[in-house]
């Protein structure tokens, strides 16, 4: 084996190191250690395989996913809060008063939605979606069942239907992560 | 009696392999040389079963001076009693040692 690959060798496995989740790090201490006694030949496959198990052992990891779906979250939340302040924007051109309110009400509850979810984590989430979701979904039924239909109560309804998508998409994001990481905590 | 659902054929070959020497503390060079499992296979099988408590792992120092100290593996009661009871279903099909896979 040339000084180079071994070097190369050595490389893999102190990434691998770097990838480990900070709990498995001693795994990969015996895995540095173990390589001193494999073959010359074997032991770039064993650096690879090393590599390997740190990026599965990182991506697997409840705090890897917990703080993505965290992340994901609050962009999302952000971009969706951005949007709706262009669209009051749009609406505050056209005099349409509560279209107005109701964008810029919605981008603040997206950017508090936004805030929680940085500062409290996914659960918190979890509980500031649930009642929104009925509200919208009692706002919804009330539109669709009380009211005449009419250009405006359409555009009122679409609007609100929209706003239920997104947060339902939200939910999704926010109980599969906080489910993964019950299991993996039933696991561990 | 020992919990089996679930269980991967690597990880059933692991288990043989490790209940071939059941008093003995095995290293993870020696285990891939047995099993034909990769480095990036078998170590996190190794991590899971020692979480699920059927392997116990411990650092041994190397006989050779100069060399790092070496982390030996061994089944604990619990894997014993999940080896043997794969063993008695699957013996006939386990297949040890047929050389390297990535």
């Amino acid at each position: 084996m040339t000084r180079r690959r071994e070097t190369n060798v050595q490389r893999l496995v102190a990434l691998a190191f770097k990838i480990a989740p900070p709990e498995r790090r001693s795994w990969f201490e015996a895995m540095a250690a173990e390589l001193d006694h494999v073959p010359k030949a074997a032991r770039m496959h064993f650096a690879v395989g090393c590599l390997l198990a740190a990026c599965r052992q990182r991506l697997g990891s409840s705090q890897f996913l917990q703080t993505a779906a965290s992340n994901v979250l609050i962009v999302g939340a952000m971009l969706w809060a951005a949007l709706n302040i262009r669209f009051a924007g749009r609406m505050s051109v056209s005099d349409a008063l509560i279209l107005e309110a109701y964008g810029y009400c919605t981008a603040l509850l997206f950017l508090i939605g936004a805030v929680v979810t940085a500062r409290l984590g996914n659960r918190a989430t979890i509980s500031l979606i649930a009642p929104l979701i009925l509200v919208l979904t009692a706002t919804a039924a009330f539109i669709r069942i009380g009211s005449a239909p009419t250009p405006t109560s359409h555009l009122y309804l679409a609007l609100i239907v929209e706003n239920l998508a997104v947060l339902l998409l939200a939910l999704i994001v926010a109980g599969a992560a906080a489910r993964f990481a019950t299991v993996r905590k039933g696991l561990n | 009696m020992a919990r089996r659902s679930n269980i991967s054929k690597q990880t059933r070959t692991a288990l043989l392999a490790l209940l071939e020497r059941p008093q003995d503390w095995c290293y993870g060079y020696e285990l891939m040389e047995w099993t034909g499992l990769a480095s990036g296979t078998l170590y996190p099988m190794l991590i899971r079963l020692c979480d699920q408590g059927n392997l116990e792992a411990r650092w041994v120092p190397s006989p050779h001076e100069g060399r790092p100290a070496r982390h030996a593996y061994r089944l604990t009661p619990s894997g014993l009693a999940l080896a043997r009871t794969i063993k008695a279903d699957e013996v006939p099909h386990a297949n040890l040692g047929k050389g390297f896979a990535l």
